[in-house]
């Protein structure tokens, strides 16, 4: 299992629990005291992570491929953070 | 637009939140008008925000040992201890324009009846994003408001807590720390950054007298409404007491991440 806390810059605190297999993620936690909408997209973008290689371009279009497909408004964090977050863990 | 004023007395936490939820419901189907809602905490309770972990943020043993309540809510943010507080929740359909559509514009635009009804009583605030109240202590801005915020089947729900008295001892005892060896520190950082309404005012405002001057507050903050005293609809009531049975006072809800 590994772990990252990021202090998102004039934002909120990202916490990351997540486990890999082969270099992609196999499952991963986000929680944390930041605001998304709406509220229940949380699972959906996690689940969307899965298979992921923890690389930030892969990350990065991931990311924003799930906030095309399912609109997603990110309050006191944004789709850099969160990537930066996840390259962090160990 | 006309809102419903409520008054909900001290509750516990499980009520307080499914009484949030019932309104929102009924002001979305428009069985029940735009609502201002103030209202306690009785027992103590921490609530967390919706995208945080339950075992990760609070020492679920020491709540217990002090019979202090947990809650998940509907809304993100952080962790609160409520106890000695009054707060706010208010319901506005998306539809009434009455606020602006972005985040933070229509937070900052919310908190204007809570910084107004701070005014009242003698305490000058000003909004800082993302969602804090503070007030300034010579240099040092201290927090003495939270808020938090969601939308939902085109209501804007945002509820908030406005500080009477400040316990962070108390707090830190029930929070978990990301490292044990910093929590020293970080209470007397906390201690720096938090304030209330008393302290600041040097003199104890009890949860009445903030009551009627938050709710002048909101009145004065939108001038185009009015806010009539009501009872929460029995209907409501009973969609409350449900909810707080099968959701608020239910693992499944408040231990989900």
């Amino acid at each position: 299992m590994q772990r990252a806390i990021y202090k998102v810059p004039d934002g909120k605190l990202i916490k990351i629990l997540l486990e890999e297999e082969g270099g992609s993620i196999s499952s991963i936690q986000i929680t944390g005291d930041f605001f998304i909408y709406p509220e229940e997209n949380i699972e959906q973008l996690e689940h969307a992570l899965r298979g992921c290689t923890r690389e930030e371009k892969a990350l990065t279009e991931r990311l924003e491929k799930f906030q095309h497909e399912s609109p997603t408004e990110f309050f006191g964090l944004d789709i850099p953070s969160l990537v930066h977050t996840i390259l962090l863990a160990q | 637009m006309n809102f419903r004023f409520l008054t909900t007395g001290h509750l516990p936490a499980r009520m307080n939140m499914a009484i949030d939820e019932a309104v929102l419901d009924a002001v979305a189907t428009k069985t029940s008008a735009p609502t201002l809602r103030l209202y306690g905490w009785k027992p103590a309770a921490i609530s967390i925000g919706y995208f945080q972990s339950l075992e990760e943020e609070i020492d679920l043993a020491a709540c217990a040992k002090s019979d202090t309540e947990f809650v998940r809510r509907v809304t993100g943010g952080g962790a609160v201890l409520h106890e000695h507080e009054l707060t706010y929740s208010i319901h506005i359909p998306e539809s009434a324009a009455l606020v602006p559509n972005g985040i933070l514009e229509s937070y900052r635009a919310i908190s204007e009846g809570v910084i107004k009804g701070l005014a009242v009583l003698g305490v000058t605030a000003k909004f800082v994003p993302l969602n804090d109240l503070i007030v300034m202590n010579g240099e040092m801005p201290q927090k003495i408001s939270g808020n938090a915020q969601t939308r939902k089947q085109g209501v804007i729900l945002q509820h908030g807590t406005i500080l009477l008295r400040v316990d962070v001892e108390k707090m830190f005892s029930l929070l978990k720390v990301p490292d044990e060896k910093l929590k020293g520190k970080m209470i007397a950082t906390i201690k720096e950054r938090v304030t209330s309404i008393s302290h600041f005012l040097g003199r104890e405002v009890g949860f009445e007298e903030a009551l009627d001057a938050v709710r002048t507050g909101f009145a004065q903050a939108f001038p185009q409404c009015t806010f009539e005293a009501a009872e929460i609809s029995s209907e409501e009531m009973r969609h409350a007491e449900q909810l707080a049975k099968e959701k608020y006072g239910n693992d499944s809800w408040n231990k989900q991440r």
